[in-house]
């Protein structure tokens, strides 16, 4: 609802009737002239001893009296009745503007009856009014909390949303995880298995590897023997060559000296000679004989020597192979135990991941229905929220409609604006400051208070206590200001009554203010100055507390 | 053409030729007695026949180096002639036969056997020194 553009016109062409139209300033503006007239006339009439002329003046002036008193008295009573209806007019213009005060003043000077009407329409009116206000304030406080809650809600419900969304996730990432595991166990049994059957394959031919290598520790043993043996008797063949070179060189001087006796007996040991030396020659066959043998007796033990020493190698090799392919043995046996172990945890583990699964996507249905209610419970909840504010914003239009009336309550703004700028002195500088500080520390809904004069300077600010320390610089800025050329100011000039602006943002704290205006007008119904106070529409709810 | 037997030992990587006549025996392995301050070629005292034989090195009594160690094989020999004639022992590397050798080729005091230069000795000229 739009408040009706005051009837000004009418307003200022009626008072202006009333005060010319009054037959008390006419009867004493035609006394005064009468009595100018007379005492002019007197005047003459003594220079020029013409009393006649007076006497005529005054006949003619007291003629004019009664004719005018006359149509004075047929007229007043037709102006009295105009009037009383031009006060009513006024009185319920005022009452359409929302001055409930001013209208129940204009009502106060109409006669009895309606006097009573009216002053029981604005009390009804402002009655209602009032219930109003209190309407809105509960709407408002109720849709805050509600808003309050449900915001709260939606956030901590989005924020389980998004829980249940991760944990779902994380349940997915689980189920996938146990998926492969499980495979990865089944693989892995199949892999032990088969391990386990190659090792048992291993095992059997390390044994067969053990029993090879100890029957051929057992043939080097046997051919180290034979080679010592071998040794011994070559050792004997050298004893015994050693005999027949002996004898061969011994067959040799022997047969030396039977042919140095042959050759002493001349002719006759001739035959012996030959057989000498056939002995002798017999003897250098044996010792050569003697001498190859000897040599290859000795390539003989020395061949048995080398075979004797590779023998040993050999044997200490077969032997080393052999306590190598027991520890072997001793380590596949532990080997296929450890793989029949793992087998067994394998199967257990693919069992065991089989079930988790099961569980896990009997969980991850539920979440995930759980993900859902609750991702509908946020957007229900963020509705419902929209729908709170919408709901304190309708509360707030209340508030601000209902606060388009002035009341003679301590919760409505204009009478409170009101008041308060009839407390500004009619020079406005002085005390200003101590005023607005008053004004805002009385008033906690108040957030800042300004007293600007006409020209739009301001002349005193001041915010509220728990503002004060953060808004020095704004303070400053507004003092340094001017605001003539604002819209509510100039309105507020214009008007007699007091101006509301919708909220605005505060630049002080940031918060939604409704800022009220009204003119303090001196006795001459001029603007003396302007009255501004931004109320905090969280704190509306504490005015007049 | 006129030949005599001859004894022919080894010395060293030589040869020699004993006039077998002159030779009594071949021994070996005879257990020598050294005799201190014997001079040179003197090897040591030995036994044989029950009788001490001087025994001679051999190569040194040929001017040839003397050998270190003890021969191997001992020539029994008579040395110079008639009733001047020792009987010693001339120590050798090895008696290797009994042959004969040319007779002219003996006065040159030069022999060959199997191509091999043979010193003569001449067991009567060899005698000891007055």
């Amino acid at each position: 609802m739009t408040a009706m553009p005051p009837p000004a016109s009418l307003t200022r062409a009626t008072g202006t009737r009333i005060e010319s139209g009054s037959p008390v300033t006419s009867a004493v503006l035609f006394a005064v002239v009468w009595a100018a007239g007379g005492w002019l006339l007197a005047g003459a009439s003594r220079e020029s001893n013409t009393p006649l002329l007076a006497l005529l003046f005054h006949a003619a002036a007291v003629g004019c009296a009664i004719h005018f008193l006359a149509g004075r008295l047929r007229t007043h009573g037709r102006d009295s009745r105009s009037g009383m209806r031009a006060q009513l007019v006024e009185a319920f213009s005022q009452l359409g503007d929302g001055d409930l005060i001013r209208a129940g003043e204009l009502a106060r000077a109409l006669d009895s009856d309606l006097a009573g009407g009216v002053e029981r329409s604005v009390s009804g009116l402002a009655t209602r009014v009032e219930q109003i206000q209190a309407s809105s304030h509960a709407v408002v406080g109720a849709a805050e909390g509600v808003e309050r809650g449900a915001a709260a809600l939606a956030a901590s419900s989005a924020q389980q949303a998004a829980a249940a969304g991760e944990v779902t996730a994380a349940m997915e990432e689980l189920s996938r995880t146990a998926a492969e595991i499980s495979e990865h166990a089944e693989r892995q049994n199949q892999l032990v298995l088969s391990a386990e059957s190659e090792g048992a394959g291993g095992a059997e031919a390390v044994a067969e590897a053990v029993e090879g290598v100890g029957a051929v520790e057992r043939r080097i043993a046997d051919v180290t023997a034979r080679a010592d043996t071998l040794g011994t008797r070559s050792r004997e063949i050298f004893r015994v060559l050693e005999l027949i070179s002996d004898i061969a060189q011994e067959t040799h001087l022997l047969s030396l000296n039977a042919a140095l006796e042959a050759s002493a007996a001349g002719d006759r040991g001739r035959r012996f000679a030959v057989v000498a030396g056939e002995v002798r020659i017999l003897a250098e066959r044996v010792r050569d004989s003697v001498a190859s043998v000897r040599s290859q007796i000795e390539e003989f033990a020395s061949a048995i020597r080398s075979t004797v020493v590779a023998t040993e190698e050999g044997g200490k090799e077969a032997a080393r192979v052999l306590a190598e392919a027991r520890a072997a043995t001793a380590a596949l046996a532990t080997l296929r135990t450890s793989l029949r172990e793992s087998s067994e945890a394998a199967r257990q583990i693919f069992s065991v991941t089989r079930q988790q699964t099961a569980a896990t996507e009997e969980v991850l249905s539920t979440l995930r229905e759980l993900h859902q209610v609750v991702e509908r419970m946020s957007r229900d909840l963020f509705q419902l929220s929209a729908t709170s504010r919408r709901l304190r914003t309708i509360g707030l239009d209340l508030e601000l409609l209902a606060q388009t009336f002035r009341l003679d309550s301590p919760r409505s703004l204009k009478q409170l604006v009101h008041d308060w700028a009839a407390r500004v002195p009619e020079t406005p500088g002085a005390g200003a400051q101590e005023l607005i500080d008053e004004l805002v520390s009385c008033a906690p809904f108040v957030e800042c208070g300004c007293l600007v004069d006409v020209k739009g300077r301001v002349l005193a600010t001041q915010v509220a206590d728990e503002l004060r320390a953060g808004s020095a610089e704004a303070l400053q800025e507004l003092r340094r200001r001017n605001l003539s050329d604002r819209p509510w100011f100039r309105k507020a000039l214009e008007s007699s009554r007091a101006v509301v602006v919708p909220p605005q943002r505060s630049v002080m704290s940031g918060e939604p203010c409704i800022m009220v205006a009204v003119a303090r007008r001196g006795s001459d119904g001029q603007p003396i100055a302007v009255v501004e106070l931004d109320v905090n529409v969280r704190h509306w709810t504490e005015i007049g507390s | 053409m006129t030949v005599a037997p001859y004894l022919l030992v080894r010395l060293g990587e030589s040869l020699a030729a004993l006039p077998a006549g002159a030779v009594r025996r071949v021994v070996r392995g005879t257990r020598l007695h050294p005799l201190p301050g014997a001079g040179l070629g003197l090897v040591g005292l030995a036994e044989f026949a029950g009788e001490p034989l001087a025994v001679l090195d051999l190569a040194q009594l040929l001017g040839q180096e003397g050998r270190t160690s003890r021969p191997p094989v001992t020539i029994v020999t008579w040395l110079g002639s008639g009733d001047d004639r020792e009987l010693v022992g001339l120590g050798v590397d090895e008696a290797i036969e009994v042959t004969e050798l040319d007779a002219a080729a003996l006065a040159l005091g030069q022999a060959l056997v199997g191509g091999r230069p043979v010193i003569v000795v001449d067991t009567e000229q060899l005698g000891i020194e007055p």
